[in-house]
């Protein structure tokens, strides 16, 4: 046994009576689920006790009802999650949630297409740009190589003139370059063209696309209008119709909560009519009756009939109200030891009128007298307030 | 041969596997011990008939809540029970004042003046525990019918027996391992 243990030992009794602090509870309970078989031989003793316990309580039979309410209570088919109203309610809503969801979709691809469209017109502007300082050089080249021309022409005429003789072999290969050069810008000039007629026909899909967008966020926006326009009259039926059901359900619950409680007072008027039924057939039927001692009890009185058979029943009139934190008490006085026995708290109702059954015993057989005491709430094991009214055989 | 406790081993099993007529046949088995506690605790009719339900509803519902490790199903059953009609009955004596049955004058509660006990397992162990509760001393026995059927919490014994706190705590743990020694004593084995 560890230190644990024994601090808990001689508490397992009032453990498995279930009157310590919630959290003493708790952590007992924490320390038996650890598998302290000390602990557990000494909660198991201490529940065996109290369980035989519950032998004294007299033996009582509960109605067939309770078991085919039981039965159908467990066997009734389990309700649906989401009810057909729950459902209809959520259309409109998951519908306007589809729409906004398309929307931003939209929105958001329609701001990538702009940006490749900037990007696609910055490019095109610098391939125009390029395509133009491109030209200008080769035209430049070109004048340059047509000028180199001439002179070399003109230089050509006067040297023909002084020394007639074919053109050099520097010449001929000079000119042959730039030839060969204009015919390279030329094919320069030829592809820029080319491209310059690609990105113009990229940047007009893109036009095309982007209308496209603008034109299905337009139409998708109208659908989102179109879709919370609906759904407003239907939330606005499904909530009167939600307050209907809730007033109609709070009617039905008062009138079931009436109707039980009718039920109860029309079984506890029958089962209080079968035990006079009782009382009244028994054999040794006596009665006694009570009037006040005290001018605090006013006019009160009472009348007990009662027999060891049949139990006593007692109905007291013009009870003066006590205050909530007080009741009235019924004692029994008989020849044998302990003289006074309690009989039970009265239930008092709004007219003054007081109840009380108490079961058959044997005691009813020795009783001399009767006494009403008022007590604290909940009652006394001993009589210790006024004792108001009072009655002997 | 006939082992109640692995009977109700069984059914339990069954009733995990949501078949009725398993906790059928537990109710039919216990109903009447757990309503004669409820009402002796209540001692309502329809309150006591609702709280069986609600009992038997509660084992249908949380199965799992049981475990051997916490003694017979029976035992566990009647904790449940007890503690479900000491809430509906400090519920109720805020609302009104209620019908208790006899206590017994300076002693408390007068067995011999309660009606014949009728065990549905076995009238001798019933004779034996009424017994074995004579045996204790008037105080301790009086503070334990009062703790275990009124439900009444320590400063409220104390309160109500003029004792202080300690003294009601000894009475219990004392009265408690006096109840299960003279229990054991008699011979009696307790099938709970």
């Amino acid at each position: 046994m560890n230190s644990a243990c024994s601090q808990l030992q001689d508490d397992w009794e009032l453990y498995a009576l279930g009157s310590l602090p919630d959290e003493v509870q708790k952590s007992m309970s924490s320390h038996l689920e650890s598998g302290c078989t000390e602990c557990q031989r000494r909660y198991y003793d201490a529940q065996m006790a109290l369980t035989a316990m519950s032998h004294l309580a007299p033996r009582q039979r509960p109605s067939a009802n309770v078991e085919r309410r039981l039965m159908q209570s467990i066997t009734a088919a389990p309700a649906p999650s989401l009810s057909a109203w729950s459902f209809w309610k959520l259309v409109p809503w998951a519908a306007a949630f589809a729409c906004l969801v398309m929307a931003l979709w939209l929105v958001h691809d329609r701001k990538r297409l702009q940006a490749e469209l900037a990007e696609s017109a910055r490019n095109s502007q610098l391939a125009e740009q390029n395509q133009k300082a491109l030209r200008d050089e080769l035209e430049s080249k070109l004048e340059a190589a047509q000028q180199s021309l001439k002179d070399n022409s003109t230089t050509a005429v006067v040297s023909r003139s002084a020394t007639p003789a074919s053109p050099t072999g520097d010449e001929a290969k000079n000119e042959a370059q730039l030839r060969s050069q204009l015919a390279q810008a030329l094919q320069q000039a030829k592809l820029a063209e080319a491209d310059k007629a690609a990105m113009q026909r990229q940047f007009e899909q893109l036009q095309a696309e982007l209308t496209a967008a603008t034109n299905r966020s337009a139409s998708l926006e109208n659908e989102l209008r179109l879709a919370q326009q609906p759904s407003k009259p239907i939330e606005d039926k499904d909530k009167k119709q939600a307050r209907a059901n809730s007033d109609q359900n709070a009617i039905l619950a008062a009138e079931l909560a009436k109707s039980q409680a009718e039920v109860r007072r029309l079984s506890m008027a029958a089962n209080n009519g079968d035990r006079i039924e009782r009382l009244l057939k028994s054999a040794s039927l006596q009665q006694i009756s009570l009037r006040s001692v005290i001018p605090q009890a006013g006019h009160a009185t009472a009348r007990a009939l009662y027999s060891p058979q049949g139990g006593l029943l007692l109905v007291a009139n013009s009870l003066p109200k006590l205050p909530e934190q007080k009741c009235y008490q019924l004692w029994l006085i008989r020849k044998g030891s302990p003289a006074i026995l309690s009989g039970g708290l009265i239930t008092l109702q709004d007219d003054g009128e007081g109840i009380l059954f108490a079961p058959p015993s044997d005691t009813l057989a020795q009783l001399t007298a009767l006494a009403i005491t008022d007590e604290p709430a909940g009652g006394s094991v001993s009589s210790r307030g006024r004792k108001l009214l009072f009655g002997a055989q | 041969m006939f082992n109640p406790d692995q009977d109700d081993s069984l059914l339990l099993a069954q009733v995990e596997q949501r078949q009725p007529d398993a906790l059928l046949a537990l109710y039919r088995k216990y109903s009447v011990r757990i309503f004669s506690l409820l009402y002796r605790i209540v001692n309502d009719r329809p309150a006591a008939e609702e709280l069986l339900q609600d009992t038997f509803q509660r084992l249908w519902q949380r199965p799992h809540m049981y475990s051997s490790d916490k003694g017979p199903l029976l035992s566990w059953l009647l904790t449940v029970a007890r503690n479900i009609a000491l809430d509906y009955k400090r519920k109720e004596s805020r609302r009104a004042a209620h019908l208790v049955l006899p206590l017994g004058g300076d002693t408390g509660f007068d067995l011999d003046n309660l009606p014949a006990l009728e065990s549905t397992v076995d009238p001798e162990v019933s004779r034996a525990i009424r017994q074995a509760m004579e045996s204790l001393p008037p105080a301790q026995k009086i503070t334990l019918e009062l703790a275990y059927f009124e439900g009444l919490t320590h400063p409220e014994l104390a309160e109500r027996t003029g004792e202080t706190l300690g003294t009601v705590k000894t009475r219990i743990r004392l009265g408690i391992r006096k109840l299960r020694e003279a229990l054991l004593n008699q011979g009696k084995v307790l099938r709970l």
